[in-house]
């Protein structure tokens, strides 16, 4: 085997237009690479201006009315991750600029996506481009004859009879071939490694790790399938013709009509039929019953009875900031309900949609990929979560001041001091580590092994009665 | 040999081919299914327009009843007075609809990442939370729609290639390459109408599916010229695809080799150069996070404010210089309650001016992707085709400009009608109505 591997890999560097055309993509992707590590580097300082930048205009407010600040509130930006460089995943279509304030919990804003015309259906020249779709159909052209090319020479008989069976042919044919893939995928990886040194903790070795073997298997996958039809179908144009219909159905098709079929599946909300339904709980209670005005009258009793006073005047505190963090609070149950509902339907179409690697390696590839680069919708949704849990503290810090601070109620004009501005605690985003999420790629793991088991499965159980020599 | 006989000898050889018959079947299954795909979207955004379209009548309805009860507004805000011009126009119900072209069934370009309608207030602004698009799952969105455009502009060349990837490449693999050059008196000529019959054939599909759809949505009455203008995009884009694909065969070097660069070809003009000018128009116009925006929206509209009473009737005077002649503009002390009334005006000014800043460096990211056009064909014809379809970004810019002038139409109403003191009855307020609707 280790013969026919070696002669493989001779063959290989002899042929000039392989030779060349695999120093031309170490070449694209080791500059691919390093320029999206310094765009990417770009994007993280600019990131941390425009953070600077509405923190400075929060810890430098005049003394205000808290409320007054809610409504003036803050903003949250969408980070970027350092592996984002290698796979963008969802960062360009979710938008990134977050506004957090009362009464609302906002969605992103300004995605990428809306601000020109459309360039490209499959994304930017990142190497998640390179390494998904360019490199695997690389390796199918040099490996769809790989076994063929011995049958029509007739080199297959000579090999044969020297004692080395079918499968140990297939299998060091399509661990050479391999090689090449893995040469491609080390180099990318090792770049990112260079220049990301500064950068590099457990976290993201973890994940580079779980990167790199992801699409070792892939390409596992593809090239031993591709000698595998190449030993099976009598002539090389076959071999090719298969090969190059599993990448396009792996590829291009079943990505897209999983999507859709997913959101078939599990239909989310039209957003007139969302903002109006959260307009219609805010209003009249989430169960239809209990409108905000009588929610306000019981609260006031309850408050009333507790100070033992018969007024809201004689209050020793301000009741309008109570009023406003109880129906803060009661917002927040009605946006749990519906944000929550998308949440959870987004996250069943993601697993439809991870189920589909049973089908297709190439949608668990994709899973993993923009998983261990912390750019796909489990990344998403934790920075979302990250956010609104920290915009309901902040907002219930400004009406516990107005309730508290020393004013009285109905005292709008009573201003906090720009000393209490302060003192609320930045919002701060640290992205879920790989320990914490690791688990929901779990499925998308299992079945590229069991893709390696089928395609392996396949290679061990064909005779040399099954092929045509 | 005649043309009749060329096409009966070239049907044959294709339909004897089960690979490439399966393969064209399957394309059109597919065309047929992402064109009933973009048509029930269209027919979900009509059928949320019209359900909007109905709340507003129903609001409406709700705010005559008030007239003709001599209500001044609803119960539980008592300080609301619909007789004054602020308030009615405030209860004036007003939307902006961008209606979805019947052509959308060909391409739902960036149609998920807009919205289709907006109500308008005199406080809304052109980037609105509300304006972010349908709810969808963000994945799906970045791998991209299945449509009918992205049938043709991408999958047609590679079924071009399934079709054409054997022609001369077979006689190379047999050796009879050499035969058929000796007896054709012009062999090149051969291997155009060859490869020409293919592209002919799925022109001449996608023009009956063209019209299939067209007829079913009304475009063939409604969008004639249009219809025709995709059609013959289309074909042209297909037939560039075969002068590309032409110069392969004509230097074939066997059905592998030929099948193989042909592959190539689509790689590279189908996801390389695109991707290489998606990446290079990110790196010159880098995605920022919007603070000059953000900075007019929070603190120049909080200053706006501060400012005394005076210097906001002024700077109202001077955007409307109409003012000056009204009952309250004549006045040299400014009323308190118009001026705060009508200070949104001022706020709008300062969003519109932010606005079109970002619109110009959208502006200016577009130009660049237009000037990448001649080495980015794909990009070239994936626009037009959007753009047919009503769902580019330049349609949706037209739909913000809308937004904008009814936002203008509104603040300007409240503006002229508060310093006219004029007292709103329910003739007015119908007059209100439809000014405030006038860009449906």
């Amino acid at each position: 085997m280790r013969q026919i591997i070696f002669n493989e890999w001779k063959s290989i560097t002899r042929d000039r237009t392989i030779f060349f055309v695999v120093v031309l993509f170490l070449l694209s992707l080791g500059f691919v690479t390093y320029s999206n590590i310094l765009k990417n580097r770009v994007q993280i300082e600019s990131h941390h201006v425009a953070h600077n930048h509405i923190r400075s205009q929060w810890d430098n407010m005049e003394p205000t009315n808290p409320h007054g600040a809610a409504h003036f509130g803050t903003f949250a930006f969408k980070p970027v991750s350092i592996l984002s460089s290698i796979d963008e995943g969802i960062n360009s279509v979710t938008g990134n600029v977050l506004q957090l304030e009362g009464h609302t919990q906002n969605e992103l804003t300004y995605s990428e996506a809306t601000q020109s015309l459309n360039i490209s259906k499959f994304g930017k020249l990142k190497p998640s481009l390179l390494l998904q779709m360019v490199i695997p159909l690389f390796l199918i052209f040099i490996s769809f004859n790989a076994v063929s090319k011995e049958k029509e020479n007739g080199r297959i008989r000579i090999l044969l009879q020297q004692g080395i069976s079918l499968k140990q042919l297939v299998l060091s044919k399509s661990l050479a071939y391999w090689v090449v893939g893995l040469l491609l995928l080390s180099f990318t990886i090792l770049v990112q490694f260079i220049f990301s040194a500064q950068n590099l903790d457990r976290d993201i070795l973890l994940r580079l790790i779980l990167l790199f073997s992801a699409y070792s298997i892939y390409y596992f996958i593809i090239v031993s399938l591709s000698v595998y039809l190449s030993s099976r179908l009598n002539n090389q144009t076959g071999a090719l013709a298969g090969m190059v219909s599993v990448w396009i159905i792996w590829t291009i098709l079943i990505p897209k009509l999983t999507g859709n079929f997913a959101e078939k599946v599990y239909p989310l909300p039209s957003r007139i039929d969302f903002v109006n339904a959260m307009r219609e709980d805010r209003s009249k209670g989430i169960d239809g019953h209990s409108p905000s005005n009588e929610r306000e009258e019981e609260l006031k009793k309850t408050i009333l009875t507790k100070y033992e006073v018969d007024s809201l005047s004689q209050l020793p505190i301000n009741f309008d900031g109570l009023v406003m963090q109880a129906d803060e609070e009661y917002g927040n149950m009605v946006w749990d309900k519906h944000f929550g509902n998308n949440y959870n339907i987004l996250l069943e179409q993601k697993k439809l949609q991870q189920l589909s690697g049973f089908l297709n390696p190439f949608s668990a590839l994709q899973n993993l990929s923009m998983g261990s680069s912390g750019s796909d919708l489990y990344h998403h949704l934790a920075f979302l979560e990250d956010v609104e849990t920290y915009r309901r503290g902040f907002i219930k810090e400004l009406n516990d001041k107005h309730a508290y601070g020393g004013s009285k109620t109905g005292e709008w004009d009573w201003k906090a001091d720009q000393e209490f501005f302060r003192s609320i605690a930045d919002y701060s985003y640290i992205s879920p580590s790989f320990d914490t999420i690791y688990q929901s790629y779990f499925f998308d793991f299992l079945w590229l092994w069991l893709w390696i088991g089928l395609v392996l499965g396949l290679i061990f159980f064909t005779k040399i009665s099954d092929i045509t020599i | 040999m005649k043309l009749h006989d060329f096409i009966q000898f070239e049907t044959k050889h294709f339909i004897r081919n089960r690979f490439k018959v399966l393969a064209v079947i399957v394309f059109i299954l597919g065309c047929l299914y992402t064109i009933r795909l973009g048509n029930q979207m269209r027919e979900n955004k009509l059928s949320q327009i019209q359900n909007q379209k109905d709340k507003s009548i129903e609001n409406k309805a709700k705010v005559l009843g008030w007239y003709d009860s001599g209500q001044l507004g609803p119960k539980e805000s008592p300080w609301v007075n619909i007789s004054e011009p602020f308030w009615a126009i405030w209860y004036t119900p007003s939307h902006v609809y961008k209606f979805p072209s019947p052509l959308m069934g060909f391409s739902i370009g960036q149609a998920e990442s807009f919205a289709y309608q907006k109500s308008i207030s005199n406080w809304s602004t052109v980037y609105d939370n509300d304006l972010i698009g349908e709810i969808a799952n963000p994945e799906r969105i970045s791998v991209g729609s299945i449509d009918f455009g992205f049938m043709v502009l991408y999958l047609a060349p590679l079924l071009l290639i399934i079709l054409l990837f054997n022609i001369n490449g077979l006689e190379h693999d047999l050796g009879i390459n050499t035969i058929i050059r000796t007896q054709s008196t012009n062999p090149n000529l051969l291997l155009l109408a060859r490869s020409t019959y293919y592209t002919c054939l799925l022109i001449a599909l996608l023009f009956l599916m063209v019209v299939f759809s067209g007829l079913i949505t009304g475009a063939v009455q409604s969008h004639l010229s249009e219809l025709i203008f995709l059609f013959l995009l289309i074909a042209s884009y297909l037939l560039l695809w075969q002068f590309f694909f032409f110069w392969l065969i004509k230097t074939s070097i066997g059905s592998n080799g030929q099948a193989i660069r042909m592959i190539c070809v689509w790689i590279v003009f189908c996801v390389l150069i695109p991707g290489y000018v998606h990446q290079m128009a990110d790196t010159r116009f880098p995605e920022n996070f919007k603070t000059d925006y953000l900075d007019v929206n929070r603190i120049e509209i909080k200053g706006l404010f501060d400012l005394p009473v005076e210097t906001r009737a002024n700077n109202l005077k001077s955007l409307f210089p109409s003012l000056q002649e009204t009952i309250m503009g004549k006045d040299s002390i400014p009323n308190v309650d118009a001026t705060n009334y009508s200070s949104s005006s001022l706020a709008n000014e300062l969003m519109k001016k932010a606005a079109l800043e970002l619109a110009e460096k959208n502006g200016e990211k577009n130009s660049y992707i237009i000037s990448t056009y001649w080495y980015n064909p794909v990009t070239f014809f994936q626009n037009k085709i959007n753009a047919i379809s009503e769902t580019d970004y330049h349609a949706y810019q037209n739909f913000r400009d809308r937004i904008q002038s009814t936002i203008d139409q509104k603040n300007e109403l409240i503006v002229l009608e508060t310093w006219d003191d004029r007292v709103v009855d329910k003739n007015q307020y119908l007059t209100y109505f439809d000014k405030c609707n006038a860009s449906q």
